[in-house]
């Protein structure tokens, strides 16, 4: 009011009537000056303070739509790194992917299978072998052996009783002979003979007894050898077959562990996919939000330049300042509603996009662990166990070969032992032969001798008893010789079965074959792994400092924030001076409006203002999409002409 | 599939979406910016077009219209992919000769099933 008394009494205008380009003010008209001088005319107040007030809101829309617009462009070049960046971690995490994939096709492969294979027919064979084998027996046929010693000795004896009798029957026959004088001549000869053949039978006896003592030792040392393989067969089979059976189950394990876990790979390359289409999705609004904020910055240049176009002089209709003031005043509550909206659904963009990306990097982390844990190195790994399991079992095998070898040797020895008595024997049997018939000679001639010779026949029969004796025990010997070598006979072909490498070594040679594949294997699992790990962290890495860069999106948002704040102040300023315009007209521009937006969201974003309601994000976005009826089935914002 | 498809807009990081949308499912991509770039740049081995109907210098209106002049481009599918989606645009451009119309934004499966439709 002092500024208008000012001005009415003529004085200089304060800076608060200066327009742009102009330095006059509303009473620069010079008619309207002189009446209300001469009390013809009040001074038009209200009109002059509108328009101040639309005057001043012009001027703080001054570069307002320029510096969103200007700021939110710029940030173009974020975008496209963002964009190439995104390109790159597509293809990282599809490469990703599909080494994960290989890896578990490689722990599921044709060389799990084929040892899982061969394990198991090595497991069915062990299990076989071992019911076949009867163990026991042959330690019977063992103790059945060392039973003979104890009983060759005992026969021995008798031998020895035989000998003695032998030579106390030569010496009487020395005795006789010598009272015969020439006549018995003929004895002392048969005498000599028979010490003669007895000593033979000695010698063969001691060689006879010392065989069977060393039988008696080989047959100990072959129980205790026999125990052993026995403890070790059993041992080693059963640890054996037990080791089989859980590198059996572990590799079965393994294979299907890697089977799903090809599945869940694929199921997270599927979720990365997902997620990349998504950050596709959300990487748009840098163009969809620029084009609502150019919008924004067309309707307020738009009004802003209306009213700096409002004529300063006697033209101005004040009608037509009330109208632009009120469309002003629609204008900015609408642009600030816009401007609102397009805040929201930059920044929820943004918040999608950070989410895809951290999505991203989470999928590519898991299938690089569960991948990774397939080839997990070390003593704990399934692969590094069934190797050293498998070597285990060749191990084994190894081990009873030799053990079977040790077997055989003193078997040998049994067997080159019980020849050796059999020879003996056999003399013993000739050698009581011999004294037989060297008797039977004695008792003719002591019969053809007389009466003097009759105690030589008796020496004679005597002598031929003993001789009947010896071929008795022989044949007993003979008999023994015979059960022993039998059992000898078995044992030793035990033996060599057990040292038989013939069937071991196939065997032996597939498992190590199998050994060094595993092995080969579990270097190219752990090796892929570790790259795979690598290349995962790496990935991940280069994705969380992409969504660190993303926090450029704050300044574009509080920006925005800004704006609308500003655009806020200007509306509550203008309020008060807004009246209805004649005829509704201004309503009637605003819904015109509406014709010029492009988008779907800015329309109801309009419509929800000129309603009275704020314009709600759900709303923006079932505008964003609902384009269409989606007759192709692509999408409601998809249409095929 | 070694189609190639031009993708005609102002904003680089659209093109940028569109192209490795479709470089990623193999096809071959050509980048204009505006429909006056994409007429200088249409060459026999275009085999589809995806343009935005709001540009500078030629709009995608008359960037339709400018392909459909030609004899060996009358054919091809030009598909619109704008913010725009009244409905009296969209019917200018079936007038002028668009295959199809996508409001934006696009999800790359959508894109890539538009392409495989309208290439067959």
């Amino acid at each position: 009011m002092l500024l208008l008394t000012k001005s009415w009494l003529g004085l200089p205008f304060s800076p608060g009537w200066v327009r742009s380009g102009s330095n006059r003010g509303l009473f620069g008209n010079t008619v309207l000056r002189e009446m209300v001088r001469e009390g013809m005319a009040n001074p038009p107040v209200a009109v002059e303070q509108e328009t101040q007030v639309a005057l001043d809101c012009a001027h703080g829309l001054e570069a307002f739509g320029r510096a969103v617009v200007g700021e939110f462009s710029a940030k173009e070049k974020d975008f496209l790194r963002l964009g190439a960046l995104l390109a790159q971690f597509s293809d990282e995490a599809m490469a990703v992917s599909r080494q994960a994939a290989e890896l578990t096709s490689l722990t599921s492969g044709e060389t799990v299978q084929e040892t899982t294979s061969l394990l198991s027919e090595n497991l069915k064979r062990l299990r076989s072998g071992n019911a076949g084998q009867d163990n026991m027996d042959e330690l019977v046929e063992l103790e059945a052996i060392a039973s003979v010693g104890g009983k060759l000795t005992e026969i021995i004896r008798e031998f020895s009783r035989l000998v003695k009798h032998l030579s106390m029957l030569g010496i009487a026959t020395r005795i006789e002979s010598a009272r015969l004088g020439s006549s018995g001549m003929g004895f002392a000869t048969l005498s000599d003979d028979v010490e003669k053949l007895a000593l033979k039978i000695v010698s063969a006896s001691e060689n006879i007894l010392h065989r069977a003592h060393e039988l008696t030792v080989q047959t100990k040392a072959a129980g205790e050898s026999l125990r052993a393989i026995h403890a070790a067969q059993k041992g080693s089979s059963l640890a054996t077959m037990e080791q089989l059976h859980l590198d059996l189950h572990a590799l079965e394990q393994l294979s299907r562990k890697s089977r799903e876990s090809a599945g869940e790979i694929s199921g997270l390359a599927q979720i990365v996919g997902s997620s990349v289409s998504e950050a596709v999705h959300s990487m748009q609004f840098h163009d969809i939000i620029r084009q609502q904020l150019e919008h924004v910055d067309e309707a307020t240049s738009e009004v802003r330049t209306q009213v700096l176009d409002l004529p300063d002089d006697e033209r101005l209709d004040p009608d037509e300042v009330l109208d632009v003031v009120a469309w002003m005043h629609g204008v900015l509550s609408l642009q600030r509603s816009q401007l609102g909206n397009a805040r929201a659904r930059f920044a929820e963009a943004m918040q999608d996009l950070d989410e895809s990306l951290r999505t991203v990097a989470s999928q590519v982390e898991q299938m690089a662990d569960m991948a990774g844990s397939l080839g997990a190195q070390g003593a704990n790994g399934v692969l590094s166990q069934i190797e050293n399991g498998v070597a285990g079992v060749a191990a084994s095998l190894r081990e009873q070969v030799s053990l079977g070898g040790k077997m055989a040797t003193v078997m040998k020895d049994v067997a080159d032992s019980i020849r050796e008595m059999s020879t003996s024997v056999f003399e013993i049997e000739e050698v009581g032969s011999e004294i037989e018939l060297i008797a039977i000679n004695a008792s003719i001639k002591a019969a053809h001798t007389g009466e003097e010779g009759k105690a030589l026949g008796v020496l004679a029969s005597a002598i031929q008893k003993l001789s009947v004796d010896a071929r008795t025990h022989t044949e007993q010997v003979l008999e023994l010789l015979k059960s022993v070598d039998q059992s000898s006979e078995a044992l030793h072909s035990a033996s060599v079965s057990h040292s038989s490498s013939e069937a071991a070594e196939p065997v032996i040679a597939e498992l190590l074959g199998e050994t060094e594949q595993l092995k080969d294997l579990d270097t190219l699992v752990a090796a892929r792994a570790e790259a795979l790990r690598r290349a995962a962290g790496t990935l991940n890495g280069e994705i969380l400092n992409a969504v660190e860069s993303l926090e450029f999106r704050h300044p574009l948002i509080d920006a925005m924030a800004m704006g609308e704040a500003r655009l806020h102040e200007l509306v509550d300023q203008v309020g008060p001076y807004v009246q209805q315009a004649k005829g509704g007209r201004h309503s009637a521009k605003l819904k015109e409006m509406l014709k010029r937006y492009t988008m779907e969201a800015e329309r109801l974003v309009h419509e929800n203002v000129l309603g009275g309601g704020v314009a709600s994000l759900e709303a923006a976005h079932a505008g964003d999409t609902a384009v269409s009826d989606d007759p192709d089935g692509l999408g409601d914002n998809i249409e095929l002409f | 599939m070694n189609k190639t498809i031009m993708t005609v807009d102002d904003s680089a990081s659209v093109r940028q979406m569109v192209a490795f949308t479709l470089k990623n499912a193999g096809y071959q991509v050509i980048e204009a910016s505006d429909g006056k770039d994409a007429l200088s740049k249409l060459k026999g081995d275009v085999h589809m077009v995806i343009t935005d109907l709001n540009m500078p210098n030629m709009d995608g209106i008359d960037l339709i219209k400018g392909i459909r002049a030609q004899a060996a481009f009358k054919f091809i599918p030009v598909v619109m992919l704008t913010t725009e989606s009244q409905a009296g645009k969209k019917q200018e451009g079936k007038d002028a000769g668009a295959t199809g119309w996508i409001v934006k934004p696009f999800k790359p499966e959508q894109l890539l099933a538009v392409v495989q439709k309208v290439l067959r």
